[in-house]
């Protein structure tokens, strides 16, 4: 094949598949575990959870609390880049990735909802 | 200390099946390990599981080149030796390029190990005035590499900004298992591998020669490798890649034989400076040292050095093992055709990235491909694919 007609190809190609993955990834939806399906087995996985919050503390970079539903509760931090107005008993819906901590699962949040 | 020498021999088998298998990192095995832990540690002590861990990342350091060289299929640490360690096969000596890896591995690890001593209390006084200036450490780096190109600066921005936009939504993509694998693979193998096959590349008989070195390749690359290892060791969001970008940035006339020897030596010196981090700051900066870390907690200066030595022997070791592999190789590649085996290579990676990273892999592949692809037929170095790790640790920092 001639050079310049795969330069065109390769353009169109990666221009194209940009457009793709950017458009399927904002539309792909997180689906939402009860607290005891979540397993070491999940991690780096993006998972969503609803459940009350039923502590909070916090170190100088990170809120760290527990969020419980009706079948168990789970250990969730979240980075500190802005004020969080979230009380204990606030019902809310995280999303974040599973990571492992002392070989429990903990919840990485990335967005918060109440 | 039977134990430990057989858990060293065992962590080593592994790194080199880690290291030639495209797609399968040490990370996989760590996972694997932590995983299987609580049944691991009826039989053995935690410090023996974090010896077999780092016996088998640093084996994995010298023989990941391997597969990156041969076949054209890179893992994220040895993605930019593709290009110039192909360029070496098709002259017949591939076996040259992996001695050159080895040679760059080994003398970093010796004069890493030499300075050592001092480069603890340098830390000690450096992170703290460190640790923030990762994104300009980055923004000087890559603009260096762009103001660089000799073919073209706007073109080089441009791959530069596109590797970047991938990078940044495969790393966000939801849910994707192993999403580094179709990402390197696309942007640095099936392109230079389409290359090859698109010129009908005829691979010449492989000759096992060693190269010819002169004292400035070893004294300029060597304290450029270990400083640019030791450097992204400790800081944050930093890995191989980038301390490449940062290493070839500094040498002024970046060769051939020089980048291999550098991407050999920063690979195997970043793994083992990690150490210091986990020792002095208790932070874990790669898959290998979180698993150990996950398993043994904080480690005293008696594991410190129980682990410089595992991975000095795990490294000379390696060093053997991967010469030996490397014979073998060269022998294999010229009794096949050589456009069949592209054509092979590219079905086997199609194949694992389809099954591990599935049909969302298969399309951050494509596109990688074709960025890649683009990179290659304007003449553009390779390294300004970086920017799909690049950008994402800017933004990270940055927004």
């Amino acid at each position: 094949m001639e050079e310049k007609t795969l330069f065109k190809i390769s353009l169109i190609c990666s221009l194209l598949g940009l457009l793709i993955l950017f458009t399927i990834s904002d539309s792909i939806e997180i689906k939402e575990y009860k607290i005891k399906d979540i397993t070491t087995k999940l991690e780096g996985k993006e998972v969503k959870v609803q459940g009350t919050i039923t502590r909070i503390s916090e170190t100088p970079g990170l809120y760290i609390f527990d969020i419980q539903d009706q079948t168990g509760k789970i250990t969730s931090i979240l980075f500190k880049e802005e004020n969080l107005n979230l009380t204990l008993n606030s019902k809310i819906l995280a999303q974040g990735k599973i990571k492992i901590y002392k070989n429990k699962p903990e919840l990485e949040i990335s967005k918060i909802g109440t | 200390m039977i134990e430990i020498l057989i858990v060293i021999l065992l962590g080593i088998i592994f790194g080199i099946i880690t290291g030639l298998a495209p797609g399968i990192h040490p990370n996989t095995v760590v996972v694997f390990l932590l995983a299987i832990s609580p049944l691991l540690l009826n039989f053995t002590s935690p410090l023996i599981i974090a010896i077999f861990i780092i016996s088998c990342a640093t084996t994995n350091t010298f023989t990941d080149s391997i597969p990156s060289i041969y076949l054209g299929a890179p893992e994220e640490s040895t993605a930019l030796s593709v290009l110039p360690g192909h360029r070496y096969l098709l002259r017949g000596k591939g076996h040259e390029a992996i001695i050159l890896t080895i040679i760059g591995s080994l003398f970093s690890l010796i004069l890493g190990l030499i300075l050592i001593p001092l480069l603890i209390p340098f830390l000690k006084f450096i992170y703290p005035y460190l640790k923030e200036s990762v994104p300009y450490i980055l923004i000087l780096s890559t603009t260096t590499l762009i103001l660089k190109e000799r073919m073209s600066r706007f073109f080089a921005l441009i791959i530069f900004l596109m590797s970047g936009i991938l990078g940044v939504i495969t790393l966000n993509f939801p849910n994707l298992n192993q999403p580094l694998f179709p990402l390197f693979t696309g942007l640095f193998g099936i392109s230079t591998l389409l290359i090859s096959l698109n010129s009908n590349t005829e691979i010449k008989e492989q000759i096992i020669s060693y190269p010819k070195l002169n004292k400035k390749d070893v004294a300029l690359t060597t304290p450029i490798s270990v400083f640019s290892g030791f450097l992204v060791s400790f800081l944050p969001a930093l890995g191989s890649s980038q301390a490449a970008i940062i290493g070839t940035s500094i040498i002024r006339k970046v060769t051939a034989l020089r980048f291999l020897m550098l991407i050999g030596g920063i690979n195997t010196i970043n793994f083992v400076l990690s150490f210091i981090s986990l020792y002095l700051l208790d932070k874990a900066r790669n898959g290998a040292i979180v698993g150990v870390s996950q398993i043994l907690g904080k480690i005293d200066l008696k594991i410190f050095i129980l682990f410089l030595a595992v991975s000095l022997i795990s490294a000379g070791l390696a060093a053997i093992s991967t010469i030996y592999l490397s014979k073998i190789f060269s022998k294999l590649i010229t009794k096949v055709n050589y456009q069949k085996l592209i054509l092979a290579i590219i079905s086997i990676i199609l194949f694992l990235i389809i099954t591990i990273s599935g049909f969302y892999g298969f399309i951050i592949l494509i596109t990688g491909t074709s960025i890649g692809l683009l990179a290659n037929l304007k003449g553009i170095s390779k390294t300004h694919l970086m920017g799909c790790l690049v950008l994402p640790v800017l933004l990270f920092y940055l927004l």
